[in-house]
């Protein structure tokens, strides 16, 4: 009887260890979406998205989290809005057409400490390919508005020429690669 | 060099060369042969330049810019079942017009909802009709020169209205058209008769006029401003009412392209002075 009623306890306790996935919503006044890309080879251009959406499941099996971030491709500014009329047309991201850049992660792996690899798929100016981010986990807490928050900052590289952004991108133009890096935070629904 | 001279250089010119001996070497057929061929050759010129400058030529066409191309291969598809100026049906070269600005505006088909979208999409239908129409029963009261180099005109000046409303691949786009003209205008300065008019004005009317739609629906560039590049045709439409204009070519082109740059030259100057300086 004492062995049926540790056996309970063990299964109880396994049930309780394994909780539900938290849900969360990216915060957009919080999530800054910024790029750098070589000017012929001079300097690197800056540019942020300023619109952003997404949800977070966060699992401590982590086959059970996910991400997915659409950020609005129209709210991109380089602080030159002829530059950036310039980016918005058919010449670069084309906003008219292809409003929304969305990446949606397919898993994540734990590296080290608060260090995750999520591999995910991107999908921008119709294409849609996948890409490896790095996300270093900040605190999980309250904020002082009583809500339970998260965040932290992730980074990757693509190529634009791999999404059909090929203006100008030979050596000396307009640099292929194009460093992303996401400062976010989200808020437990 | 800079890119963008090494980018005309790689996507205009030498397309437009390949295309302007092409067409001379093929000047010698007899119609409705010639009219085909030379219609064929103007329309891979156009769609290879086109690729070597975007780098992508998808099926289906993945944006409007590669729809573009595959409206040049229509254009001539439509030369090459109708290959005689006037030949084709008024409906039939309708319908053709409609059928073109539905795969050339696909992509910026929810750019057509609303009243303004439906009437701009109507005005640019029958401004391409029109254009068209205009130039295949007014052809034959100009010279080569003259049917070559109005249209240029308004081609250049459209190039530089979409490079100052932000996009300098839809400039550099009509700038392969610029070459292509170019090279058949010079072609036509010593022999005009190799260059076949049925085979040429889809690309010199209708064509620019479906660009034209592009800019605005994917520019958002003002419709007006479209219209008013279309002077050049009107002096087409009305060569007959001219009779002073001496027919020798090149005296005739040059009284009217003076007549119809002074007008776009400073249009153009004034876009330029409200766009400001490119950044």
């Amino acid at each position: 009887m004492i062995k049926h009623l540790c056996l309970s306890l063990l299964a109880l306790s396994m049930g309780a260890a394994h909780a539900e996935p938290t849900n969360f919503t990216i915060d957009d006044t919080h999530a800054s979406v910024v790029f750098k890309v070589s000017h012929l080879g001079f300097s690197n251009v800056y540019g942020m998205f300023g619109q952003s959406s997404g949800t977070l499941v966060w699992d401590t099996d982590m086959a059970k989290s996910s991400l997915e971030v659409t950020v609005k491709a129209d709210s991109l500014t380089t602080m030159n809005k002829k530059r950036d009329d310039h980016l918005k047309g058919p010449d670069f991201f084309n906003v008219k057409q292809f409003p929304d850049i969305v990446l949606k992660s397919k898993s994540i792996k734990k590296l080290s400490g608060n260090k995750y690899e999520v591999t995910a798929d991107l999908t921008m100016h119709g294409v849609t390919k996948p890409v490896k981010v790095t996300v270093a986990q900040g605190n999980t807490g309250k904020d002082p508005w009583g809500n339970t928050r998260t965040g932290g900052d992730a980074t990757f590289k693509v190529k634009r020429t791999d999404f059909g952004i090929n203006y100008m991108s030979k050596p000396g133009e307009i640099g292929d690669d194009v460093e992303v890096m996401i400062g976010f935070e989200a808020i437990k629904k | 060099m800079s890119p963008i001279v090494a980018a005309f250089i790689r996507s205009a010119l030498l397309p437009a060369i390949g295309v302007t001996i092409a067409v001379f070497l093929t000047g010698g057929m007899k119609e409705p042969l010639r009219a085909r061929i030379q219609a064929l050759v103007i329309a891979a010129g156009f769609i290879i330049g086109h690729f070597l400058l975007i780098g992508r030529l998808g099926l289906p066409p993945g944006d409007v810019a590669e729809s573009i191309s595959y409206a040049a291969l229509g254009l001539a598809l439509f030369v090459v079942v109708y290959p005689m100026v006037q030949q084709a049906p008024y409906m039939v070269r309708a319908l053709f017009v409609v059928v073109l600005g539905a795969l050339v505006l696909w992509h910026m088909r929810h750019e057509i909802k609303g009243d303004m979208g439906l009437r701009n999409s109507i005005a640019f239908f029958c401004l391409g009709l029109g254009v068209w129409s205009i130039f295949e029963r007014n052809v034959h009261r100009l010279n080569m020169l003259s049917i070559l180099g109005l249209p240029l005109i308004v081609a250049a000046c459209l190039s530089f209205i979409l490079l100052f409303n932000a996009s300098a691949s839809f400039s550099q786009m009509v700038q392969i058209l610029c070459a292509l003209i170019g090279g058949l205008f010079v072609l036509s300065l010593k022999w005009p008769g190799r260059v076949s008019q049925a085979a040429v004005v889809p690309f010199l009317s209708v064509f620019l006029i479906l660009i034209m739609a592009a800019g605005h629906f994917t520019l958002g560039v003002n419709p007006w401003k479209m219209v008013f590049l279309c002077i050049p045709f009107v002096l087409i439409w009305t060569r007959a009412w001219f009779p002073f204009i001496p027919r020798n070519p090149i005296v005739e082109f040059l009284i009217l392209a003076i007549i119809a740059l002074l007008p776009l030259a400073y249009f153009t100057w004034d876009s330029f002075v409200k766009a400001g300086p490119l950044y």
